[in-house]
């Protein structure tokens, strides 16, 4: 499924939900980040089709998802706050759901129980919902979605309050079905589960596209120079290497850290830079057991986007 | 010489310094009423208001009215007394002219939200896991509406005594013939204000939403006070010695009887327009009052004892 | 700093301790485990708010039969849910807070600016909390468990529902907090690499029983047999070039996982890069996560 935002904006009254964001998704998990309020919900349910842009254009495999009834049987919608019938059970919530949608009653039921199984509710499903904890809410969520096997899943915040083994399963089910050819967008507060999942995410602020595509690429694209540590297996090359590094044209500073053993060279160049420190490398005859940037984290690109501005 | 240069710590381990129990219920209490007697919100304005209304008709009704002669009490007829303290807490437009109305309806605003909205806002739970008990939480809720209603109870009470002695020229003697008016004046006024506050808290615990707990409140003393004293005047019509009896159902009258006791009065209640004494004998009476104040305090206890501070 | 022998809470038929023994070291402690696992019956029962079924359970050097309130001076706690009222400013609530606990209106006031302060939290604090957002709110709930100074603060779920920037301020204040004071702290979560960046070591219970007590830097530090791989350009080249090597490269679509001989596996990955003209962004030996260690250990 090809997902296309062309400079949609969305105002509620004189309150902006997001302005001119373009954005396009294709196969894959893709992960929605922002802080509270930046205009994530709003920009997903413009894809669902639950709310019409009020400028812009989006468009779902060339259709307009607000118009086209068709096209919403293909969306899968885990939603953020609880909407359950409480005294039902997870089975009899699901299977509401596939009956709202002309199933049969034995046909229903078998595939409620199959996407409940497959998210580990099998003992529970036959419980009241009131009786479930967070996790299993989220996982029952998930399965109401899930069940009409949708090509587009989308997801706000599937994650809040579930225990660790929820959360494992989920972003386990999620690299499945993403490779399976779903297109699934996210939404989470914990950058770290979003960087296990996927590479592609879409910054939102302010009601603002602030970067969406591969988060290294979008690293690139930010123009302050980049720090990257190497770490030696031995000692005594540190000095060595940082001197040796302090020729090359494309460092701006290098710093050693003796307690660690680690020299961070800071860089702006960072495309020839990881071509030649491998080469550099092995003229010295150095070997080393560590080259990372602290810079990889979503972590802190979230925070060099967000929060500092620094950037042009 | 210049004074070196000093750097002092960024941050220091506080010595918290931290009181016993007593005093801690003790100003969680006092703290609680002022912020009850607040004019930023609408249900301080209206309770300074009924204040101000109480004070009104004590002097009006009583300051004035009232000839130093016939302080405490009259007769009305060969059977039964008047009694000024008494009938101060008479119904406005009973008998008495008295302030009851809005005693109940300043116990109701002033109790309505005092522990529905800790429950309501969860912050119950951080006062339980503070180093007092669950039943020091009670007490500390209890103390500001208690004293709020001392202050139309007892207070203006005195008021009248005091105008009354300076009817009678201020002698001592005066004051000292009547040691057990006195006592007996705090007495009832405790015994009013005691039972009003504990029956507001039940209320609160019992219902979250303030103004629903305020009402409802209301709405149980005066309902039943006047379900029961329409009864009592119907089945007295009929002559039905037991029609008495009926009265112990509405708090408002047992207290009222209690108040008679402490001043050793028969009690009357007005039906057709003719007194009519009600005789409940001491005991009984002092049972049922026993049963409805520990019922409360018992109710209200569990209730919070069910609570856990993270849940 | 906590010390439980054998202790057992029944409700019913569920036992939601069993014979659970611990002693927990001060600094800063994670408490990890599945709902329902009798992680919050144990804090309870630490904070002398439960009584244990059977078994003793000593808090600070005092033991928890009789001293019920008392022991409440030395321990903060900050709730999960929501539980603050919005009709008070921020120091007002706190002032209160503090109060309740016992301290005197100068003092309580004192600590209450100290403490904002230490939160960065600006003029907001004199607003009612009702206006207040997500981060701020939670700041309140953490600020009015450290009102006190007490010995021990116990946090449960602190960073759930904040988004990033509040949940990094969050994770921050508490791992500046035994910079600053000698409180010590207890934190229950479900995000696992809070504890990975806030604590020193890790308990992990389930059904009722300590399951494992360990350093977090100890979990952490292990590491593996494999080094990860990030490359730039052609990645057939790369890996036909360490194919030469008799090096078996498995390729996850992000990362590249080469196995871990010894050093020269590194000055191979290097060689393989400058020959097949590959950037090399990332290069770095494998080490366990708690999210697999939690797994071993739940599963």
């Amino acid at each position: 499924m090809n997902i296309k935002l062309e400079q949609v904006t969305k105002n509620y009254g004189n309150v902006q939900g997001i302005s001119n964001i373009n954005l396009e998704v294709s196969r894959g998990i893709t992960g929605i980040l922002g802080p509270n309020g930046a205009g994530k919900s709003t920009t997903m349910k413009i894809i669902l089709g639950l709310s019409r842009p009020s400028r812009g254009r989006i468009t779902v495999n060339g259709k307009n998802p607000f118009d086209d009834w068709e096209l919403k049987k293909d969306f899968g919608f885990v939603p953020e706050y609880d909407c359950f019938y409480e005294h039902m059970s997870g089975l009899e919530f699901v299977c509401y759901f596939l009956r709202m949608h002309d199933f049969q009653r034995e046909e229903a039921e078998k595939r409620a129980r199959e996407a409940l199984t497959e998210l580990g509710l099998e003992e529970a499903m036959e419980r009241k919902i009131n009786t479930y904890s967070r996790g299993m809410r989220q996982k029952t969520k998930v399965a109401r979605a899930t069940v009409f096997n949708p090509r587009v899943l989308v997801m706000d915040e599937p994650f809040q309050g579930a225990d660790p083994t929820t959360r494992m399963l989920l972003m386990k089910k999620m690299t499945e079905w993403a490779e399976n050819g779903k297109t699934i967008l996210i939404s989470s507060h914990i950058l770290h589960d979003i960087q296990s999942l996927t590479d592609n995410i879409a910054l939102i602020n302010n009601g603002k596209m602030l970067a969406h595509g591969n988060r290294h690429e979008i690293r690139n694209l930010i123009n302050i120079p980049r720090p990257i540590t190497i770490v030696p297996v031995k000692d005594g090359n540190l000095r060595k290497l940082a001197k040796r590094l302090l020729d090359e044209k494309w460092t701006k500073a290098t710093s050693i850290d003796e307690d660690t053993n680690e020299l961070t060279v800071e860089t702006t160049q960072t495309e020839d830079v990881y071509l030649e420190i491998p080469k550099i490398l092995q003229k010295e005859k150095i070997t080393v057991e560590r080259i990372y940037s602290e810079d990889d984290s979503l972590d802190s690109l979230y925070a060099k986007l967000v929060e500092g501005h620094q950037w042009k | 010489m210049r004074e070196k240069a000093q750097l002092s710590d960024r941050f220091r381990d506080f010595d918290a310094n931290l009181t016993t129990r007593p005093w801690i219920v003790l100003g969680m209490g006092l703290r609680k009423f002022n912020r009850l007697l607040t004019l930023k919100t609408w249900n301080g304005l209206g309770i300074w208001l009924m204040i101000a209304v109480v004070y009104l008709l004590t002097f009006i009704r009583f300051i004035l009215f009232i000839e130093p002669e016939d302080y405490p009490c009259v007769d009305l007829n060969d059977e039964y007394q008047r009694c000024v303290p008494l009938d101060f807490y008479g119904d406005l437009l009973g008998n008495a002219g008295g302030t009851k109305l809005f005693l109940i309806a300043i116990a109701a605003t002033a109790s309505g939200g005092i522990i529905g909205n800790d429950m309501a806002n969860k912050s119950i739970h951080l006062y339980l896991s503070r180093p007092i008990s669950r039943l020091d939480y009670l007490i500390a809720r209890f103390i500001p509406v208690f004293i709020l209603l001392l202050l139309v109870t007892a207070l203006p009470n005195y008021m009248i005594l005091s105008s009354m002695w300076s009817g009678n020229g201020l002698e001592t003697s005066w004051l000292l013939d009547r040691k057990w008016l006195i006592v007996n004046i705090m007495l009832q006024g405790i015994l009013y204000s005691g039972t009003y506050s504990i029956i507001g808290l039940t209320f609160s615990t019992l219902i979250k939403k303030e103004g629903i707990a305020s009402s409802t409140f209301f709405l149980f003393v005066y309902g039943t006070s006047l379900v029961c004293e329409t009864f009592f005047t119907i089945l007295n019509a009929f002559d039905i010695d037991e029609a008495d009896y009926i009265l112990l159902l509405s708090i408002n009258h047992v207290v009222d009887m209690l108040s008679y006791l402490i001043f050793d009065t028969k009690y009357y209640v007005i039906a057709f327009f003719t007194p009519r004494e009600v005789d409940i004998g001491s005991v009984e009476l002092i049972a049922v009052f026993t049963v409805i104040f520990a019922g409360c305090a018992g109710f209200m206890y569990w209730i919070i004892q069910q609570m856990e501070a993270n849940k | 700093m906590i010390k439980a022998t054998n202790v057992v809470k029944q409700y019913g038929n569920l036992k939601a301790l069993d014979n659970f023994s611990i002693e927990i070291p001060a600094g800063k402690v994670g408490i990890l485990g599945p709902n329902g696992a009798g992680k919050s019956t144990f804090v309870k029962i630490a904070l002398g708010l439960l009584t244990p079924t059977s078994g003793e359970i000593t808090v600070l050097g005092e033991t928890l039969t009789k001293n019920t309130t008392e022991i409440r001076r030395k321990i903060g706690y900050m709730p999960e849910h929501d539980c603050i009222p919005n009709e008070m400013t921020g120091v007002e609530f706190l002032i209160e807070m503090g109060m309740v606990s016992g301290m005197s209106l100068a003092g309580a006031t004192e600590r209450t600016h100290e403490i904002l302060g230490h939160l960065r939290m600006g003029e907001e604090k004199y607003r009612l909390i009702g206006e207040y957002s997500g981060g701020m709110r939670q700041k309140i709930k953490l600020a009015q468990g450290l009102i006190h100074a007490p010995e021990v603060v116990f946090l449960d779920e602190p960073t759930s529902g904040l988004d990033p920037n509040a949940r990094r301020e969050m994770l921050e204040t508490i791992n500046g907090l035994t910079d600053v004071s000698t409180t010590k702290v207890l934190l229950s979560t479900h995000i696992l690499q809070d504890v990975e960046t806030v604590c020193d070591s890790v308990i992990i219970v389930k059904d009722g029983k300590l399951q494992m007590q360990e350093d977090v830097k100890a979990i952490v530090g292990e590491k593996s047999n494999f080094v990860q791989v990030r490359i730039g350009g052609e990645s057939e080249n790369f890996i036909s070039e360490l194919k030469k090597k008799k090096i078996t490269v498995e390729d996850d679509g992000r990362v590249l996982i080469i196995p871990y001989v010894d050093h020269s596996t590194y000055d191979d990955i290097i060689d393989a890069s400058v020959k097949s003209e590959c950037s090399l962004y990332e290069m770095e030996r494998t080490s366990q996560s708690m999210d697999s260690v939690y797994q071993e250990i739940i599963e």
